[in-house]
């Protein structure tokens, strides 16, 4: 029960979260310098004042700011993110149809870097001064230094135009005809250059920590009765040092959401992947204001989500964090 | 005679540092007998731990043993396979550890952690291992044991929790169990209950103790048998009782005389008159602290860490103020010196209302009354030199003027026995007892009118510690001053105090003259604890006579 | 005794970089660095001209016609424009991490320090800048307020202090705890005096690091949004090259792998100048 108490109060928090966001993107486009009306009359070629004045009117604003703020808030609370001119369609429609592909790319490369991460981390902590060990630090150093786009690039180049073993841009075969597994199958195919290049930055962050944090905890008092104990060097290491060596790896992943989703757009862009990103490249470059907002609006979504889910997995690994509440 | 149970024979470790394999055990020989009890002690640093891990297969890696031999029932452990002595650990030989709050494993139950050890070396299933474990806890006393077992770590107190270390510890019937310092982080009453707890458990199960510690009293009242060792090698040994009577080596006689343990007074002729206190410096009344705890639901509750206590202290006089952790005194001596927000009462320093002030005054006031800590390594800030430490209250508080500061910081090093280049050098630059001496001048330097020591010597070897009082004493002597003495030991505060107060969960239980407070405590509380400490004297009176009605 | 005249002050210092100093990585990384740094400061002396021109004919393979990394897909001087856009990454990395860090320590020391209700709000405002994906949330405001490189250098730093902000808070809370604090404040240092005088300095070693850090992620941001084609297009920029060159990878993959390569060798010396620092100021490593 006082679990269910926490988790109700953490989604009230993250509404909160959320309405800052839309105050902030309100913020925005009143800052910035020409509002959606001028874009559309550029778009449109040019119109005249008459018109312009009426669409200002249709769009609310001529209203009051704090009016403006309300009406924009209780719209978005409806999922109604406004009309995309560029694209001529809802927003909310264009994102959903987007966040799919997003998802699962931010997804598995956040799952595939820590699992990786990990099991790097505990094996090169095992033996500090190891050639896994250096290894380990060696490639946290590159995978931090090599910006992510680059990595895509190099790894299109070697595995898909001189090694052809992957395809080089979109998310699945459209001439692959039949049920869920071969679709599926084709997804995965596409998926593998992504997700590796978008997790080579995670993976480096997360194991050179946990290799870090293991080492601590290898060297802890609980440890020494663990071993004092009498259990198997594979106990002592998996089940007494592994789950005190997790919290902060959990905690660091929690905080690299909003980073992964801006790899994200970088690897969609490289590899023409059909998700957030792109659209929101496309619609900067085309001052599709309502867009990029809806967009900026979703992606802290998932982030917010991103952190609840991290908090959940802590409060499971340790009982200290579950205690407070 | 049968073989001794363990026998360690020529033992050398060694520890890999900067400079190559260093020394940390020399030629150390020791046997222990099934069923007794024998005491390794010594300071910090001597040895006595590695020698311990050393036993167990546990040193670090960067230890190794490099010559000597650990026979167990005859076969010589440092032989042996990790597999072989992976069978011995926990299940013949167990240990337990200083630090109850960081030795069990966060994580997992403490039902668990002990459980774990019966499945592994009896092999017993799940169900039975936990209902092993649940007993164990009953048999070290932790109420409600079938409850507490699916309990973490956390959620129980550091008595608690070397109850459970123990109860792991004893969970296969050992034939030996090694305690290092199992109770130097706890309160004295509660060590009194856990090696209450240990000669009970160890003499039903017949298991020999190894008892590391660096306490004479606790060698005095736990030991058949005793091995002293210094810097990593043993330089006495013997039956405990006629060590401690007539040391003979040079560091044993030391190390004795050193132990400010509790004397026996003789109580006053008559009672003291209650005289009316002539020259007051420090007058405390209804002193309340709270702090604000933060409860679930958001809801804010105070906790009440000191509850309208009162005290006078007269100029030149030093009272102390003793108690367990969590009894509010080192709250109270902070709220006294404004470092701490008090809620409610008055303090009256030298005529001045300090409760009243704010602001400026408050700060220029600090130079009144001055802090002695009690962590040497944390109580100095490691980016400055001693000389600037010693300087920055005279600096800040304009006391002296600037073109004496210099002169008046050398004058210091002097008093408190430091060498004026000494001046120049960082704090990490000098050993505990030093660095306490660079604290004590720092908080001479304004020319306080009232030292508060908070557990000032608390941190150090016993053999410093004596020095270090011995320098508060002269100064005090030389320079007239006044301490507020915070301490939960008993033997220091009776060698340094003229008046004690007994704090008690935020109260004051028992105030008086250190006479009458020590030779004929009113209060129940003040009993338990004066009976808790380990004393020499009162262990050799038992001893003795336990020996006439053995041979009765 | 008389042996103790002899000691040298040592100060903290002092001993990390003398820890620095036996670190061979991170001393072969300081010299990376300045050496991309005195390319950087010398060099459009060095190689006059616009980088912008085309001077020969497009996809000049690397070494031909004196061209030492070739040409791109307009004919530009690779090397060229590396040299000039070694400017632009060092300005705006530098830059932008001095805007992170101002605004972390500040948001951290006085959160860490003040407690309370200050604390609590502005460990929100901290918080609600951690949901913002960095660089979606950078683009939009380059995108809204104009692709200049101020403008890129406050995009960059308003998206990247949360860390600071975090780290500084956690020391300033460990710290403030400690004795010699309270014995400053008993020894009448003022507030001010307090956060930075005693904390602060002593606050500052994983700051440091921190900042050596944010140096290089702020080169690679800066490169990921002139990838993207968000950059002032009149300014050389090593992002940018690799993102208008992107589409002949087949036929030129030099005019993409070579820029990568300067980008990737600067942030590199740089995190192993910044590594080299957390060993050499880590007081658990330099105890023995």
């Amino acid at each position: 029960m006082a679990f269910l108490k926490v988790l109700v109060q953490r989604i009230g928090y993250a509404v909160l979260l959320l309405i800052a966001v839309l105050v902030l993107n309100f913020t925005m486009i009143n800052l910035a310098p020409g509002d959606v009306v001028d874009t559309i009359a550029a778009d449109m070629g040019g119109a005249n004042a008459e018109l312009m004045a009426q669409i200002r009117a249709e769009y609310g604003l001529d209203q009051p700011v704090i009016v403006q703020l309300g009406s924009y808030i209780g719209r978005v609370l409806q999922f109604d993110l406004g009309y995309s001119y560029f694209y001529n369609r809802p927003v909310t429609e264009l994102i959903f149809e987007r966040l799919p592909a997003t998802l699962l790319l931010v997804f598995s490369a956040q799952i595939f870097a820590l699992v990786l991460g990990i099991l790097l981390g505990v094996f090169a902590a095992q033996n500090p001064n190891g050639p896994l060990s250096h290894l380990v630090t060696l490639f946290a150093l590159f995978g931090y230094a090599a910006p992510v786009f680059w990595t895509g690039i190099l790894l299109l180049i070697a595995f898909s135009l001189k090694i052809p073993l992957f395809p080089v841009a979109g998310m699945r075969d459209v001439t692959i005809e039949g049920g869920f597994f071969p679709q599926a199958l084709s997804v995965a195919h596409h998926l593998v250059l992504p997700m590796l290049t978008l997790g080579s930055i995670f993976i480096a962050l997360y194991s050179r920590l946990c290799r870090a944090s293991m080492l601590e905890v290898l060297g802890s008092d609980y440890v020494r009765t663990a071993k004092a104990k009498g259990l198997r060097p594979r106990d002592v290491v998996m089940k007494h040092a592994l789950k005190n060596a997790l919290p902060p790896v959990v905690t660091l992943a929690g905080l690299q959401f909003s980073a992964v989703i801006s790899g994200a757009v970088l690897v969609e862009t490289v590899f023409s992947w059909p998700g957030l990103g792109q659209l929101a490249l496309t619609s900067i470059l085309a001052r599709d204001t309502p867009t990029i907002l809806g967009i900026l609006f979703f992606s802290a979504l998932v982030v917010i989500v991103g952190n609840l889910l991290t908090d959940l997995v802590l409060r499971m690994i340790d009982p200290r964090v579950r205690g407070r509440g | 005679m049968t073989d001794p149970l363990l026998s360690v024979e020529n033992l050398r470790i060694e520890l890999a540092a900067r400079s190559g394999m260093v020394p940390v055990v020399d030629d150390l020989s020791l046997y222990l007998n099934a069923g007794e009890t024998l005491s390794i002690v010594g300071e910090s640093g001597s040895g006595k731990s590695m020698t311990a891990l050393a036993v167990m297969g546990l040193l670090p890696s960067i230890g190794q043993i490099a010559q000597g031999r650990i026979l167990f029932e005859g076969g010589d452990m440092t032989q042996m396979d990790d597999e072989t002595l992976r069978t011995i650990r926990g299940n013949q030989i167990s240990m337990i550890f200083q630090e109850p709050m960081t030795s069990l494993n966060p994580v997992y139950t403490v039902g668990e952690q002990i459980a774990e050890v019966l499945r592994l070396h009896k092999g017993l299933g799940h169900q039975e291992a936990w209902a092993r474990a649940v007993s164990l806890l009953d048999d070290v006393r932790i109420p409600d044991a079938k409850r507490r077992a699916r309990a973490y770590p956390h959620e129980m107190s550091g008595g608690q929790r070397q109850r459970v270390m123990i109860a792991m510890a004893l969970a296969c019937r050992p034939k030996i169990l090694i305690a290092d310092e199992p109770t130097t982080a706890l309160d004295v009453t509660v060590q009194a209950e856990i090696f209450a707890l240990m000669r009970e458990l160890s003499r039903e199960t017949n298991t020999a103790t190894i008892l590391i510690t660096h306490d004479m009293g606790v060698v005095a009242e736990m030991a058949d048998r005793v091995v002293v060792m210094y810097r990593g090698e043993k330089v006495e040994d013997g039956a405990a009782e006629a060590v401690i009577r007539h040391p003979q080596h040079p560091y044993t006689q030391t190390l004795i005389a050193s132990v400010p343990h509790l004397t026996i007074e003789a109580p006053p002729e008559q009672e003291p008159e209650p005289v009316a206190k002539s020259d007051v410096l420090l007058s405390v009344r209804d002193l309340t602290v709270q702090f604000p705890v933060k409860k679930r639901f958001g809801k804010r509750e105070m906790f009440t860490a000191v509850n309208g206590i009162s005290f006078d202290i007269e100029r030149g006089k030093t009272l102390a103020i003793v108690g367990e952790s969590g009894s509010g005194k080192t709250t109270a001596a902070l709220a006294v010196a404004r470092l701490v927000d008090a809620q409610a009462g008055q303090v009256t320093l030298d005529g001045t209302d300090m409760l009243g002030l704010d602001g400026e005054a408050l700060r220029l006031a600090r130079s009144k009354v001055q802090v002695i800590f009690q962590d040497p390594y944390s109580s100095l800030n490691p980016r400055l030199r001693a000389g600037d430490i010693v300087r920055e209250p005279l600096d800040n508080l304009g006391a002296f003027p600037a073109s004496e500061r210099e002169d008046r910081v050398a004058d210091l090093f002097d008093k408190v026995g430091l060498q004026r280049d000494q001046m120049r050098l960082f704090p990490h630059q000098f050993s505990g007892g030093q660095r306490q001496r660079i604290s004590i001048a720092r908080a001479l330097s304004t020319n306080p009118s009232l030292i508060i020591c908070d557990e000032a010597v608390s941190a150090l070897d016993v053999v410093i510690q004596a020095q270090i009082l011995d320098l508060l004493q002269e100064l005090q002597r030389d320079l007239d001053l006044t301490y507020l003495f915070i301490s939960h030991d008993l033997g220091v505060v009776q060698q340094v105090c003229d008046e004690v107060a007994v704090m008690y969960m935020g109260d004051i239980v028992e105030f008086g003259d250190r006479q009458s407070v020590f030779s004929a405590p009113k209060q129940r509380y003040t009993r338990d604890l004066l009976a808790a400490v380990p004393s020499i004297e009162r262990a050799n009176n038992t001893q003795r006579e336990r020996q006439t009605t053995a041979s009765q | 005794m008389s042996d103790q005249t002899q000691i040298k002050a040592r100060s903290p210092f002092a001993e990390a970089f003398e820890m620095f100093r036996r670190n061979h990585a991170a001393v072969a990384g300081l010299v990376v660095l300045l050496l991309i740094v005195a390319v950087a400061i010398l060099g459009p002396f060095l190689y006059p001209g616009n980088p912008f021109d085309m001077v020969w004919a497009p996809f000049t393979p690397p070494g031909q016609e004196g061209y030492l990394l070739g040409t791109d897909y307009l004919g530009r001087d690779i090397l060229s424009l590396l040299i000039h856009g070694a400017k632009v990454s060092l300005t705006v990395g530098l830059a932008a991490a001095f805007v992170t860090v101002t605004i972390g320590i500040t948001v951290g020391a006085l959160a860490g320090f003040y407690r309370g209700l200050i604390e609590e709000a502005l460990m929100r405002f901290t918080e609600f800048f951690q949901v913002l994906p960095t660089l979606l949330f950078s683009m939009v405001i380059v995108a809204l307020f104009g692709a200049s490189l101020t403008m890129i250098t406050i995009a960059i730093g308003l998206v990247s202090w949360p860390a600071v902000a975090r780290i500084t808070r956690a020391e300033f809370l460990r710290i403030r705890e400690l004795e010699y604090v309270t014995a400053a404040r008993a020894g009448g240092v003022r507030n001010g005096g307090l956060i930075f005088k005693v904390i602060l300095p002593n606050a500052l070693p994983p700051i440091i690091v921190q900042a050596a850090l944010m140096v290089g992620s702020a080169i690679l941001f800066e490169a990921g949004l002139s990838f993207l084609g968000l950059t002032d297009p009149n300014v050389a920029s090593w992002g940018q090259i690799i993102g208008s060159n992107r589409e002949y990878i087949l036929d030129a993959s030099y005019t993409v792998t070579v820029p990568g390569v300067a980008i990737f060798v600067t942030v590199l010396a740089i995190s192993l100048v910044g590594d080299g620092l957390n060993d050499a100021l880590n007081p658990k490593l330099r105890q023995r």
